[in-house]
C-alpha cells in the first residue's frame, strides 16, 4: 500500500510538472500576442468614446501589475489558479473569469467526456468482433467508416446534419436549450431539456473519435491475437468468447485505456467549430467568442488551461488504472 | 496400435500470392510411450505439421482432402481429428488428449494472469475437479516438475519466474491433464545448455511414467540423439527420411540426413572441419518440382531429381529414405520415363 | 560441385536479380501497386492534384471578386444538356436566366430560366486574365458564347463556386504542403537532437514534447491565430497559417523520428558498419537515412489529411484564411445561416470534393504505410 501511494504520489506530481509545462506554454502565447490586456481594456474603451492617454495605459497596467517582469506574472497567474481555483479576470468585461464560465465548463467536460465513453461502448465490442472475423466484408466497410470518420470531420458533420435537419424537418436542431429553459435555474425539467438536446453534440463529437477509437480497438485485438499466448491459449482448449475476453481483450485493455487521454484531446479540438455550428452556449464556444471576437487572452488561455487540466486529469486517473491492471506495474506500485 | 497415426497429411495456406504448400504428403506413426524426433531446419514444416494435430494453424489453412489424422487415444474412441470442424470439437482433444509445449515459455503464458490460474483453467476444462481440488493438483505438478516452493509461486506471473522454470511451469502445466500424447515444439531451444538436459531427463522421466507418445520436434540432431525412440528427417515439408535413431544416426540414407550431420562436430575427431549443407533453403514461393532436395543435393541425377518426386524406399527394418538414387543403388523401383 | 540441375530461364533469374537487388523505394512501390484501393486513391489523389495545379486554366472565371457575375448571385448550378422540347444539338448548352425584382415578387430577387435563350459550351475560350506557374494567360478550358457559365452554381456575392472549388483545392494542397515542410524541419531538428544525444536531453525535450501534446492543438492555435493583426495581406496571412500548422504537427512526427532513430541506432547492422571502420558521417547518409526515409515520407503522407482538415477547420471559424484567398474552410464560412441552408443547398458541393482529396490521402498513406511496413500487413 505505501509503495502505491508513492507511485500515486509521484505520479501526481509528474502531473503537476506537465500542468506547470502547460500553463508556462499558455502564459507565455497569451504573452507574446501583440498588445497586453491594459491596451486592449483601454481600447475597447476607446471604441466606447472616452478618449485615452498613454499615462492611462501606465495606470492601468500598473494596477494590473503588467509591468512586473514574466516570471512573477506568470507565478502569481499560476498561483491563483493552483490555490485558489482563481483565472483573474476578463480583459474586456472586467469580469472574474470564474464567474463567466459559471457552469459552462462543466457542460463541455460532460458533452466530450460522454462523447468519449459512448465512442468505446461502440468501438470496443465491434472492434473486437472484427478483429476475430474473417468477414471480408464486415472489415472492408469498417475500414471505411473508420476513414470516413477522419475525411468527414466533426465540423462538416455537424453542417450536413443541420442541412439534413433543416430541410426535412425545419428544425436546425441547434443550441443546448430550448427558449423557455435558456436562463431559468437548473431543475428537473430543464435536465431533461438539456439531454433532449445534448445527444446531437454528443453523437457529433463522439464521431470521429469512434471511428478512431475502432481503429485502435481492431488494430489492439489484431496484434494480442497474433501472440503466442493465444495459441498456447487455443491449445489447452480454451475457444471462443471465453478465449477473446479472457485473454486477447484482458490484454489489450492496457493499451486501451492508454488511448483516452488522447482522444479526449481529440474531442476538445473539435469542441469549439462544433460549438459555433450548432450555437452552443458552453466553454468552447465562449472560448471561440474570446478569440474570434474580443481578443480576450486572459478567457481564452483560461478556457485552454482547463481543456488541457482535463486531459491531464484523465491522463493520471488513467495511469492509476493501469497501475492496477497491468500486474507487472502492480507488483512494482503494491509490493508483494 | 498407434496412439496416432498421421496418413498423406498436406498442408496448404491460403495467401495474397496464391495457394503455399508448407506439408506435403507426410505419413508417420507414434505409439504409446514411444518418443519420435521430427527433425529439420526452420521453415521445413514441422511446426505446422505438429500443430495440424490440434488444428491450431490459422484460418487460412487447406487441408488436402486426402489428409488423415487418426487419434487412438486409450480408453476413448478413435477420432479423425481433421473430422472435426467446429472449435467446440476441438476442445476437449486440445489439453486433453494432446498437449503441447512451445518453443518460447515466457511468450506462452499469458502475461496478465496468475501461471497457477492459468492451469487451474486447462485442469477445469477438461476434469470434473473442483477449484480447490484443481488447485491442489497443479501445485503438486509445479512440485513434481522441481519448482521449489510451488504453492507460493502457482500466484506468480510469468515474469516473476526465471527461464528453466518457465518451461518447468509449462511441462507441468501441458501434463496436468495426463494427456496420451505430448507434443514438444522445441521445447529446449530457448534455454541454456545445462538446463536443457534437466529438462530433457524431467520430461523421458515423466514419459515413463505416465506412458504418453511424444512428438519431439527440434532443429539440432544432438537434442534428438539424447531423447528420442525414432526419427523423422523432414525437409521442405516432405518427410526424407525415417527410422530409429540408431539406424538414422549411424547409417544415414538420405544426402540430406547425412549433411546435417556432416554438419555437427565428431567427438573423435574434433579438428575435423564441419560441412554445412551447401545452398540455402528455397523460399515458400519456389518450391522445386520433383524431389524437393535436388537443387542442394550433390547425387542428383539429372533429368530424374528435377522432375519426378521419389518414394520412400526400405533402407532396412522400419527404416526408409526418399531418394532416387538409393532407389538405383537398390535396383528396386526404377520406372517410369526417364 | 553443380548445385542448380535445372537452370532457370533468365527471365526469372532476372527477377529474382531484381527483386534481391532493389532499392527499398522500389520494394515499397512494388508491394503499393499490389494494393487495389490504395492505387485507385492514388489515382484520384494525382487527378486532384492535377485539377489542383491547373486550376486557373480548367475554371472558366476568376474565382475572386473580379470574376463575379453580378446578375447571377446565389444562383443555382447550370447542368449542360444536349436535348430539350427543342431539338437536341451536339455541343452542349445551358439556359440563360432572367432576374426580375418587382412588386409583383415583393421587391426580391426571382430568377428565371429562359428556355428559348440557348448558350453554347465553348472550349478553350479567352476570358479573365490568371497566371499560371508564372506565365501569364488568358485561355480558359470552357465557357459559354454568352453570358457565363456556373456548374456548381454562384454565392451570394456571385462568385463561381466551380472555379472558387478547384482553386480552393490548390490552397488546401499549397497549405497541407507548406504545413508539413514546417513540421517536418522542425520534427526533424528536435526528434533528430533527442535521438541523437538521448540521455537527459533526450528526456527534458520528451517532457515538453508530452507537455505540448497534452494541449488540444486546435483552441492553442486558434488563440494564436485569432491574434494576427486584420490587416495582414493575404499572403502573409497564408504562410502565417502554414506555421501554424506545421506547429500542429510536430510533436507527433518528432518522436518518430526520434524513435527511429533511437531504435536504429542500436542495430547490429550499425555497429558492424562501425567496427568495419565506417565514419559517422558515412553511417548517417548510407545506412540511417535510408533506413527510415521511406517511413518518414509515409508519416508525412499520412499527416497531411490532419492539415489540410485544421486549415478548413480554422478558416471556417473566421480565424484562418480569408477572402479573396479560396479555401473550403472560407468558402463554407457563410453556410450555417438558415438562408443558405434552406434555400442554396449547392454552396455544399465543394465539401465532397474534399472529402473525396482527404480520403485519396488517407486511403494512399495507409497503403504505403503497409508497403513501408510488410510485417503490419501479415497478421490476419
Amino acid at each position: 500500500m505505501a509503495l502505491f501511494l508513492r507511485f500515486a504520489g509521484i505520479r501526481f506530481a509528474l502531473s503537476i510538472i506537465t500542468l506547470l509545462m502547460v500553463s508556462l506554454i499558455v502564459f507565455s502565447l497569451m504573452e507574446l500576442v501583440p498588445g497586453n490586456c491594459a491596451e486592449r481594456y483601454l481600447a475597447f474603451k476607446n471604441t466606447q468614446g472616452s478618449g485615452i492617454t498613454v499615462e492611462d495605459i501606465a495606470a492601468e497596467e500598473a494596477r494590473l501589475g503588467l509591468d512586473r517582469p514574466f516570471f512573477v506574472r506568470w507565478g502569481s497567474w499560476v498561483g491563483n489558479v493552483f490555490f485558489r481555483g482563481d483565472f483573474g479576470e476578463s480583459c474586456i468585461l472586467r469580469v472574474g473569469i470564474n464567474q463567466l464560465l459559471g457552469d459552462k465548463f462543466l457542460i463541455s467536460a460532460a458533452i466530450c467526456i460522454t462523447a468519449l465513453v459512448l465512442a468505446y461502448l461502440i468501438a470496443v465490442p465491434v472492434g473486437m468482433y472484427a478483429a476475430t472475423s474473417r468477414s471480408a466484408w464486415l472489415n472492408g466497410s469498417l475500414r471505411f467508416v473508420s476513414y470516413l470518420g477522419l475525411a468527414l470531420p466533426n465540423f462538416l458533420l455537424a453542417l450536413l446534419i443541420m442541412l439534413f435537419f433543416t430541410v426535412y424537418f425545419g428544425d436546425s436542431m441547434t443550441g443546448l436549450f430550448s427558449n423557455e429553459f435558456r436562463d431559468a435555474d437548473w431543475s428537473f425539467a430543464k435536465l431533461m431539456d438539456f439531454l433532449s438536446r445534448a445527444w446531437l453534440p454528443v453523437f457529433i463529437l463522439g464521431w470521429s473519435a469512434t471511428a478512431f477509437a475502432l481503429q485502435t480497438v481492431r488494430a489492439l485485438m489484431l496484434d494480442e491475437n497474433g501472440k503466442l499466448y493465444v495459441t498456447a491459449a487455443r491449445a489447452r482448449g480454451l475457444y471462443g468468447a471465453r478465449l477473446s475476453w479472457r485473454y486477447p481483450a484482458r490484454h489489450a485493455l492496457g493499451p486501451i485505456i492508454n488511448s483516452l487521454g488522447f482522444d479526449l484531446n481529440r474531442i476538445f479540438n473539435e469542441l469549439p467549430i462544433v460549438a459555433i455550428i450548432l450555437t452552443l452556449t458552453e466553454a468552447g464556444a465562449l472560448l471561440l467568442e474570446a478569440l474570434a471576437r474580443s481578443n480576450d487572452q486572459q478567457l481564452a488561455g483560461a478556457i485552454i488551461f482547463l481543456l488541457t487540466a482535463t486531459i491531464v486529469g484523465l491522463n493520471f486517473i488513467t495511469d492509476i488504472a493501469l497501475a492496477l491492471i497491468d500486474p507487472r506495474m502492480r507488483r512494482s506500485v503494491l509490493g508483494g | 496400435m498407434s496412439l496416432v497415426d498421421v496418413q498423406n497429411l498436406t498442408i496448404r495456406f491460403e495467401t495474397d500470392e496464391g495457394l503455399i504448400t508448407a506439408v506435403e504428403d507426410v505419413s508417420f506413426h507414434i505409439a504409446p510411450g514411444e518418443i519420435l524426433g521430427l527433425v529439420g531446419e526452420s521453415g521445413s514444416g514441422k511446426s505446422v505439421t505438429a500443430k495440424s494435430l490440434m488444428q491450431l494453424n490459422g484460418g487460412n489453412t487447406v487441408y488436402d482432402p486426402a489428409s488423415r489424422i487418426a487419434l487412438n487415444a486409450p480408453g476413448s474412441d478413435p477420432l479423425e481429428v481433421l473430422s472435426l470442424t467446429q472449435e467446440r470439437d476441438m476442445g476437449p482433444i486440445r489439453g486433453g488428449a494432446i498437449s503441447m509445449i512451445f518453443q518460447e515459455p515466457m511468450a506462452s503464458f499469458a502475461p496478465a494472469i496468475p501461471v497457477g490460474k492459468q492451469m487451474v483453467e486447462q485442469l477445469q476444462i477438461h476434469t470434473d475437479l473442483s477449484k480447490a481440488a484443481a488447485r491442489d493438483l497443479s501445485i503438486e505438478m509445479l512440485d513434481r516438475v522441481g519448482i521449489s516452493e510451488a504453492a507460493q509461486r502457482f500466484d506468480q506471473y510469468v515474469f516473476e519466474f526465471s527461464g528453466g522454470m518457465r518451461q518447468r511451469a509449462m511441462i507441468a502445466m501441458a501434463l496436468s491433464t495426463k494427456p496420451k500424447l505430448l507434443i514438444a515444439d522445441e521445447p529446449t531451444t530457448a534455454l541454456d545448455v545445462t538446463i536443457q538436459a534437466q529438462v530433457i531427463d524431467l520430461m523421458k522421466d515423466l514419459v515413463a511414467e505416465f506412458g504418453m507418445g511424444i512428438l519431439f520436434i527440434t532443429h539440432d540432431l544432438g537434442v534428438i540423439a539424447q531423447t528420442a525412440d525414432r526419427v523423422a528427417v523432414m525437409y521442405l515439408g516432405k518427410l526424407v527420411e525415417t527410422g530409429t535413431v540408431r539406424d538414422v544416426i549411424r547409417a544415414p540414407a538420405h544426402p540430406y540426413t547425412q549433411g546435417l550431420l556432416n554438419a555437427l562436430p565428431k567427438l573423435d575427431d574434433l579438428d575435423a572441419p564441419l560441412v554445412p549443407v551447401p545452398g540455402d533453403i528455397p523460399g515458400p514461393l519456389e518450391r522445386p518440382e520433383g524431389c524437393v532436395f535436388h537443387t542442394r543435393c550433390a547425387h542428383a541425377i539429372p533429368g530424374l531429381c528435377a522432375r519426378k518426386t521419389p518414394l520412400p524406399t526400405p533402407q532396412g527394418p522400419g527404416h526408409e529414405a526418399s531418394c532416387h538414387a538409393l532407389e538405383g543403388n537398390q535396383g528396386l523401383l526404377v520406372r517410369g520415363p526417364l | 560441385m553443380s548445385l542448380a540441375a535445372e537452370p532457370s530461364t533468365s527471365a526469372e533469374q532476372k527477377a529474382k536479380e531484381a527483386y534481391f537487388t532493389a532499392s527499398q523505394s522500389q520494394l515499397i512501390w512494388a508491394r503499393f501497386r499490389k494494393n487495389r484501393s490504395a492505387m485507385f486513391a492514388g489515382c484520384v489523389l494525382i487527378f486532384l492534384i492535377l485539377i489542383g495545379l491547373f486550376a486557373p486554366f480548367l475554371s472558366p472565371y476568376d474565382p475572386t471578386i473580379a470574376g463575379r457575375d453580378k446578375d447571377y448571385t446565389n444562383g443555382a448550378p447550370q447542368i449542360p444538356r444536349f436535348c430539350d422540347d427543342n431539338g437536341c444539338s451536339v455541343r452542349p448548352f445551358i439556359y440563360g436566366v432572367k432576374r426580375e425584382r418587382s412588386i409583383a415578387t415583393n421587391f426580391r430577387w426571382v430568377t428565371s430560366i429562359d428556355t428559348d435563350d440557348r448558350r453554347y459550351v465553348q472550349f478553350f475560350v479567352r476570358g479573365d486574365d490568371y497566371r499560371l506557374f508564372g506565365i501569364k494567360g488568358d485561355l480558359h478550358l470552357f465557357g459559354v458564347d454568352k453570358g457565363k457559365i456556373h456548374l456548381f452554381g454562384t454565392d451570394d456575392t456571385g462568385k463561381d463556386i466551380f472555379s472558387r472549388t478547384l482553386h480552393a483545392i490548390y490552397t488546401s494542397l499549397a497549405v497541407g504542403t507548406l504545413g508539413v515542410f514546417i513540421s517536418f524541419v522542425l520534427a526533424l531538428v528536435i526528434g533528430g537532437i533527442s535521438g541523437y544525444f538521448g540521455g537527459w536531453v533526450d528526456g527534458v525535450i520528451q517532457m515538453f514534447t508530452d507537455a505540448v501534446r497534452t494541449v488540444p492543438a486546435i483552441p492553442l492555435f486558434m488563440a494564436v491565430a485569432a491574434f494576427m493583426p486584420p490587416e495582414m495581406s493575404a499572403e502573409a496571412r497564408f504562410f502565417y497559417i502554414s506555421l501554424i500548422l506545421g506547429f500542429i504537427g510536430w510533436p507527433t512526427l518528432a518522436r518518430r523520428v526520434r524513435t527511429h532513430l533511437l531504435v536504429e541506432r542500436n542495430q547490429e547492422y550499425v555497429l558492424a558498419a562501425k567496427l568495419s571502420g565506417a565514419r559517422p558521417g558515412h553511417i548517417i547518409r548510407r545506412h540511417l537515412l535510408p533506413s527510415f526515409t521511406s517511413y518518414i515520407i509515409v508519416d508525412l503522407v499520412i499527416s497531411f489529411p490532419y492539415m489540410v482538415l485544421s486549415e478548413t477547420a480554422l478558416s471556417f471559424i473566421g480565424l484562418g484564411l480569408k477572402d479573396p484567398v479560396n479555401s473550403l474552410g472560407v468558402m463554407l464560412q457563410n453556410t450555417t445561416s438558415a438562408d443558405v441552408l434552406l434555400n442554396y443547398q449547392w454552396y455544399f458541393i465543394p465539401v465532397v470534393f474534399f472529402i473525396a482529396l482527404v480520403m485519396a490521402f488517407v486511403f494512399v498513406g495507409d497503403g504505403l504505410r503497409d508497403a513501408a511496413d510488410p510485417y503490419a500487413g501479415i497478421r490476419k
